[in-house]
């Protein structure tokens, strides 16, 4: 079951990596130790004899974790593919995709699972909201490693049918995973871990509070996406966010930026952005002085929820997700947080092949443009380096920046 | 035939076939499917990012080009991303009067069915409070008796087709096409005179190599001529815009919306639901019922359901030894003769 953990060449590949690769120097403690945590449970679930769970972003690690599992995020192993450039996977996945259209987090994710590089599987678990290829990727997956394979069907709305449906679903699949695992669903267990999640999330609460400081006080673009693959459920969790909240905290209280030179423009980010080893988010930031301050994907959406009711509190926190929010009200979200974080612009960076935030990006534009706030869309690949053209980008962004200056940048979205 | 734009009552437009018609025509309207055209889709690029699949880009052309101004409202439905996405663009571009999205199960469990049931409440909620009317079952199963009397009416023409070739494939699927798009009692009506006429007057059935034709959808049948051209016969599929539109029909016992739920939820799935397994049976079932000797899958471009369980299902259908050829669109006239001869060459190698 476990014969990839006599070579896991992803982890041999990422010391190499790691040892040529300087870490940001605008990077916050926290966001370093979520980063040695994530190689952490990479490596156990290779050399563990603890059950492994392929994931993906939208299933609640608190569920993985409460069931004594290790997760690995099948829809998250394009990241670290982009980072340590292992563009073998994605010559692989030509071979069992027929097209190169797929997304290339997708793509990364089939090539790995076929090439057997990925920790061997216990379970398969995906959702089917806001990312449908994922759930065949998934599957996919599953059955080239001959594991089970269990679809979490998560309805396009909040509503109290919604979260009766996916809180069923829940519960029978805890109860599976610790079939399979060989024991009995403890619920103290699944208990412990949403009291912890709840206690780092009221953390992260506070971060993103903090963050809205002017100037802010940590660089907005490792936070992106930092919500989606987090130990929630682990104490682990509750020590990164409880050190990235003192960090940020004391940065305020001292007056601290986020950059040396100091912040010139504030920028929403929305989406992904790249993740492969690449200075454009530093020379945005860093050297240009255009700070992220707000994003989507880092954000600790949920409401605080019941432990004493654990599968109904973890279906509530997936259909809360704001992306499932009619178009209107997410939209004036948007406007919401634009004026929370008074934001000079927003970069609507646009992965090629996600058809989900795609096919919002005109609705998007013409939002912010009826609300006079300035938007770049960046077409791009957030893992393939090769398929982002890295001037078009710089040059795009740099006349993005002018644009700013020429409206004044004053005029801050209040 | 007729002319969906001359329907006597006001229309509801829709997109996808897990729509329940049933409710649209119980709420007193016509239902007509939203559907594209081949030709460019340049106007629609500036509404959907270029990367969602053709088919939802090609039915908002034929938004852009005004073929559904009279429309009453839009049903939508959460099939896959792009469709979800085609919703929010519609409205943001039309302003219908009247729009409501679904949201559709992608698993095949009673939970779901009951999920769906719930789902088909909150529409006729919706319908009652917009138009102030006040649907009850015997309006759900008038909806129901004229669904399943298309569907009993398609299903009598396909095995017409099957047994005799009474009209080519071409004809055949623009046929289809019309009984998603044309007032439901008019078609009927033309398609039980036709088929009277054609029992009547058999002819016997063409040679040629039969071939299932398998995919998502198919509003323009130009495909299906290519086949025929090139000495191929298409005697059954698995398209939306084919068998799985009218393959099961709604139970008339039992409460109604528990019937439409059961229906649309427990069909033959497409590429959006979870059953790949389901779709390699189904599959089977048919090359084995029509002794088809290949199979062609037709996918629009962008559609990564259909896309990504093509990796599963090729894999079943060549250690089954069943040959298959994938062919993609989107929807422009430049690519077809490159389609053309990639199926005439998987034809040659069938014959």
């Amino acid at each position: 079951m476990k014969k990839a953990s006599e070579r896991p060449e992803i982890i041999r590949r990422m010391i190499e990596k790691s040892g040529t690769q300087e870490p940001d120097p605008t990077a916050l403690n926290g966001t370093l130790m979520r980063g040695m945590h994530l190689v952490r449970l990479l490596y156990r679930a290779f050399a563990e004899r603890r059950p492994v769970a392929w994931t993906n972003v939208f299933t609640p690690p608190e569920l993985i974790f409460g069931c004594d599992y290790i997760p690995f995020w099948l829809d998250g192993s394009g990241g670290f593919s982009g980072w340590i450039e292992m563009t073998e996977v994605f010559d692989h996945a030509d071979a069992t995709l027929p097209t190169r259209d797929i997304c290339t987090f997708l793509r990364a994710a089939v090539g790995g699972a076929t090439m057997e590089l990925f920790p061997p599987p216990t379970a398969v678990v995906c959702t089917s909201h806001l990312c449908e290829g994922c759930a065949k990727v998934a599957r996919i997956g599953a059955r080239h490693s001959h594991a089970e394979f269990h679809l979490l069907d998560v309805p396009l709305e909040f509503s109290d049918v919604a979260v009766a449906y996916v809180a069923n679903q829940l519960e029978s699949l805890a109860h599976k995973l610790c079939e399979l695992a060989g024991k009995d669903l403890n619920l103290d267990h699944l208990h412990k871990s949403i009291e912890l999640s709840n206690e780092a999330r009221r953390y992260f609460l506070e971060v993103y509070e903090l963050r809205k400081h002017v100037p802010t006080p940590a660089t907005g673009s490792q936070f992106i996406g930092m919500g989606l693959m987090y130990p929630w459920g682990t104490q682990i969790g509750v020590n990164i966010a409880k050190s990235l909240r003192d960090e940020v905290a004391r940065r305020v209280t001292d007056s601290i930026p986020a950059v040396p030179n100091g912040e010139k423009y504030r920028l929403m980010w929305l989406h992904l952005r790249p993740v492969f080893e690449t200075d454009i988010m530093t020379h945005l930031e860093q050297r240009m002085g255009a700070v992220i301050v707000a994003d989507l994907l880092g954000e600790a959406w949920w409401p605080e929820m019941d432990a004493d009711e654990p599968f109904r509190a973890l279906a509530m926190r997936m259909l809360s997700n704001p992306e499932l929010l009619p178009m209107e009200t997410k939209v004036e979200r948007l406007l919401g947080i634009a004026r929370d974080y008074r934001v000079d612009g927003v970069v609507h960076f646009l992965q090629w092949g996600c058809r989900w935030n795609c096919g919002q990006s005109a609705i998007f534009r013409e939002a912010m443009r009826q609300s006079d706030i300035p938007l770049l869309t960046l077409d791009g690949d957030a893992v393939d380096k090769r398929a982002t053209p890295y001037g078009q980008v710089l040059t795009r962004i740099e006349g993005f920046l002018e644009l700013l200056d020429s409206v004044g940048i004053s005029k801050r979205t209040n | 035939m007729g002319n969906s734009e001359t329907a006597d009552k006001p229309v509801l437009g829709w997109f996808c076939t897990y729509t329940p018609e049933e409710i649209i025509l119980a709420a007193g309207f016509e239902s007509r499917r939203i559907l594209g055209r081949t030709g460019p889709t340049a106007k629609a690029d500036a509404h959907l990012h270029p990367n969602l699949c053709a088919f939802v880009r090609a039915c908002l052309s034929s938004g852009l080009e005004g073929e559904h101004a009279k429309l009453a409202g839009i049903i939508g439905i959460d099939s896959c991303d792009a469709m979800r996405r085609l919703f929010d663009v519609w409205r943001a571009t039309f302003h219908p009067d009247y729009s409501h999205i679904l949201a559709m199960p992608h698993v095949q469990t009673a939970e779901a069915v009951e999920f769906y049931r719930h789902e088909l409440e909150r529409l006729i909620r919706s319908l009652n409070q917009y138009f102030g009317l006040t649907i009850s079952d015997a309006d759900l199963l008038r909806g129901i008796h004229t669904m399943n009397e298309t569907r009993t009416l398609l299903t009598r023409l396909y095995k017409l087709r099957r047994s005799s070739a009474p009209i080519s494939g071409t004809e055949y699927y623009s046929i289809l096409r019309d009984a998603m798009t044309e007032p439901k009692d008019r078609f009927n009506h033309w398609l039980k005179q036709s088929l009277e006429k054609s029992t009547s007057n058999e002819t016997s059935v063409s040679s040629g190599v039969n071939i299932i034709l398998a995919g998502g959808v198919l509003d323009d049948p130009w495909i299906v001529g290519v086949v025929e051209e090139a000495g191929g016969r298409v005697v059954a599929d698995d398209l939306c815009c084919g068998g799985r539109y009218f393959e099961k029909l709604t139970s008339t016992q039992g409460e109604p919306l528990k019937a439409i739920a059961d229906r649309y939820v427990l069909r033959a799935p497409c590429a959006r639901m979870s059953e790949t397994e389901t779709r390699v049976q189904n599959l089977m079932e048919l090359i084995e019922e029509t002794h088809a000797r290949g199979l062609i899958y037709y996918t629009v471009k962008f559609c990564d359901p259909h896309i990504l369980d093509w990796a599963m299902i090729s894999k079943e259908l060549q250690s089954r030894g069943v040959r298959a050829l994938r062919c993609e669109t989107d929807y422009s006239i430049s690519e077809r003769e490159r389609m053309r001869t990639r199926i005439e060459a998987f034809l040659e190698m069938l014959k």
